[in-house]
């Protein structure tokens, strides 16, 4: 079988791809991020191993944002894993596709995305706690058979049955997403938000606390929060990563 | 349901509280003396006692310039700040007994200096810690305000020889001003609870991102590691106690945030385990998040429950968790030996003390049916959430 690796920490890919040819004879192609993924014949892999967070690339990335030379309309936002995601799972018969992470806070919301938005069944810990790759490959034999796994180390991360949906919520408006986007870009008050989407500072605070009703229909635990303005605020900076993720303005503009 | 409040917090409050006191006492004792010179040159006084009351209001403002160059009595605390509040009864005796004859409170507008207090009340209620140990910390600030309301009647009683209708508007407006100033200064204390807020916001957040990517740094280097050297057993003991050394800050952090997200406590959790104990089915949480005590208490279960199954030699271990009616119902079953239900009565064992931690919280931990063999053990607790 043939293996395409997305993967940035470039001592483990390398030690990854070793090992998958030494026990499973596989042949394994290493790709640091998306970008460096999609100038690979993506169709002559049975198989992609994809991280979420690029370092490299979110380190650009905030540093643009830091600066403020990022806005609503850049050309790109943050590339993440989502990207090459998105793309395989626009191919159901195409190559199949593990996820593989260490489920940090700022891949949470990734992690949803991904299973909800892109139908990901298949879950790998970067660090499972077997110190073995056993894990890693019994996930790709699950994708390579078309079989659901998710690594138990990953699980909680994943929606419990009738949860309330990232799209029916946080993602629901276009304006609430201008708005979120433009707190995950730094505004802290309406005022910095209307100059960032271009809505009257009216309209903003009005925005706000619906904004804030869908994140307690999403996270029943910020219900008991008295600040709906805070909150959100707090959230966006949180969660910057995915909201100002490339694939999910493409997917939810 | 109201927040709960760390010690942290109130250290961070006290630390926010003194610097704006520290810098700001100096505007008291130079109000102060404003409000003497204004009285002295306002209302009747007889040429001596109108000196009197001058040289009390410029000694006021040369102990302003002197507290601005040092520390204020707040600051230093202790008989300093007691002689300060102090003045708040003494300085109104001495004007009472300094106005000319018959004309004290004979202006309906305000008593002779009724703003004199104002400054030291606005104070005690900015910074109610100067006397927590003293008297406790509430019952003071309104405490002194009705004392110092009580004290122009009893003097209008005592001078006056009895009320007549302006000086008792005289008093009463007075007492406007002191209530008032009470009032600024239980907002101003109020406004000092949300920069800590703010800051800690702030602080926590930093901590989240360095975390973040620190971890996720560590995790592959670790898991690269393993993959190198999987036949030196000594570096892969090294390696184990290093990952739980990572993990153990991660959940410490974790648990300091204000709302705790439960997916990433599972994971850290169960990832301690995965290797030690066959773990057959774990719960899904998404993006929930619960108060901070829920979180302590739910990742101490995970914990010793976990571990209690691993010490008794369970084979496999199942891990549900989910939300009914505002409660959080933990379920940790294993195929272990069983355990008396008697143990969960005996304060040395951790079953105990975990259903202790519970139960303060408002929930229990009880042995969920007569199992053949293995146990089953619920954890539950209220979420403080509206349904």
């Amino acid at each position: 079988m043939r293996v395409l690796l997305i993967e940035d920490h470039a001592p483990l890919a390398g030690l990854v791809s070793r090992e998958l040819q030494r026990e499973c004879g596989w042949e394994v192609s290493y790709a640091r991020d998306p970008r460096e993924a999609s100038a690979h014949d993506r169709a002559s892999f049975d198989l992609a191993i994809i991280d979420l967070l690029y370092e490299h690339l979110t380190r650009d990335f905030d540093s643009r944002r830091a600066a403020g030379t990022v806005s609503l309309t850049s050309k790109e936002l943050l590339l993440s894993g989502l990207a090459a995601v998105r793309d395989l799972a626009a191919d159901p018969a195409g190559t199949r596709f593990v996820i593989w992470t260490s489920g940090e806070a700022s891949r949470r919301l990734h992690l949803l995305f991904a299973y909800e938005e892109f139908g990901a069944r298949v879950f790998c810990s970067k660090s499972a706690g077997t110190g073995t790759l056993d894990t890693l490959i019994d996930a790709l034999r699950a994708a390579a058979d078309k079989r659901p796994y998710v690594d138990p180390v990953l699980n909680s991360y994943l929606p419990a049955d009738g949860a309330a949906a990232i799209s029916g919520t946080i993602l629901h408006d276009p304006a609430r997403r201008a708005v979120w986007r433009a707190l995950a870009l730094g505004a802290r008050s309406r005022g910095q938000v209307s100059e960032i989407t271009g809505y009257s500072s009216r309209h903003v605070g009005n925005l706000i606390p619906e904004m804030f009703n869908d994140l307690s229909a999403f996270d029943a635990g910020l219900r008991t929060s008295s600040s709906p303005m805070n909150e959100v605020i707090s959230y966006a900076s949180r969660n910057w990563e995915f909201f100002l993720d490339d694939t999910v303005r493409q997917v939810y503009p | 349901m109201p927040s709960e409040r760390t010690a942290d917090e109130d250290a961070a409050q006290l630390r926010i509280t003194r610097q704006l006191v520290d810098r700001m006492e100096w505007v008291g004792f130079a109000y102060q003396g404003a409000a003497l010179v204004q009285t002295a040159l306002v209302d009747p006084f007889e040429p001596a006692e109108k000196t009197v009351v001058l040289v009390l209001g410029a000694a006021h403002l040369a102990l302003a310039a002197v507290i601005w160059r040092t520390k204020g009595p707040f600051i230093r605390g202790g008989g300093a700040a007691a002689a300060w509040v102090a003045t708040i009864f003494i300085i109104p005796v001495i004007i009472a007994l300094l106005a000319a004859p018959g004309t004290y409170a004979s202006n309906s507008s305000c008593v002779q200096a009724c703003t004199y207090p104002a400054a030291p009340l606005l104070f005690v209620a900015v910074y109610p810690w100067v006397f927590t140990r003293a008297f406790g910390k509430s019952p003071v600030g309104i405490g002194l305000v009705v004392a110092v309301c009580l004290e122009w009647f009893l003097l209008i009683y005592l001078i006056n020889g009895g009320f007549d209708r302006t000086s008792v508007l005289s008093a009463l407006s007075s007492v406007i001003w002191v209530v008032v100033s009470y009032g600024i200064g239980r907002i101003v204390a109020r406004l000092t609870g949300v920069v800590r807020k703010g800051e800690k916001q702030i602080q926590q957040q930093k901590t989240e991102e360095f975390f973040n990517f620190l971890h996720s740094h560590i995790k592959s280097g670790l898991a690269a590691i393993r993959l190198e050297q999987p036949n030196v057993p000594a570096m892969l003991e090294k390696v184990g106690e290093l990952e739980h050394t990572v993990s153990e800050q991660r959940l410490t952090q974790l648990l300091s945030l204000d709302r705790v997200p439960l997916a990433m406590l599972c994971s850290e959790r169960i990832r301690a385990f995965s290797g030690v104990i066959r773990i057959a089915e774990t719960p899904r949480m998404g993006a929930r998040t619960v108060r901070g005590p829920v979180g302590i208490l739910i990742d101490r279960a995970l914990g010793d429950l976990l571990k209690n199954a691993v010490v008794h030699g369970a084979q496999t271990v199942w891990v549900r968790m989910e939300t009914r009616t505002g409660m959080l119902v933990l379920e940790i079953a294993d195929d272990g030996p069983g355990f008396d239900e008697a143990v969960m009565d005996d304060p040395g064992t951790s079953l105990h003390r975990l259903r202790g931690s519970a139960r303060e919280l408002g929930g229990d931990l009880r042995r969920s049916g007569h199992l053949p063999r293995g146990s089953r053990l619920m954890l539950s607790v209220p979420t403080g959430e509206e349904p």
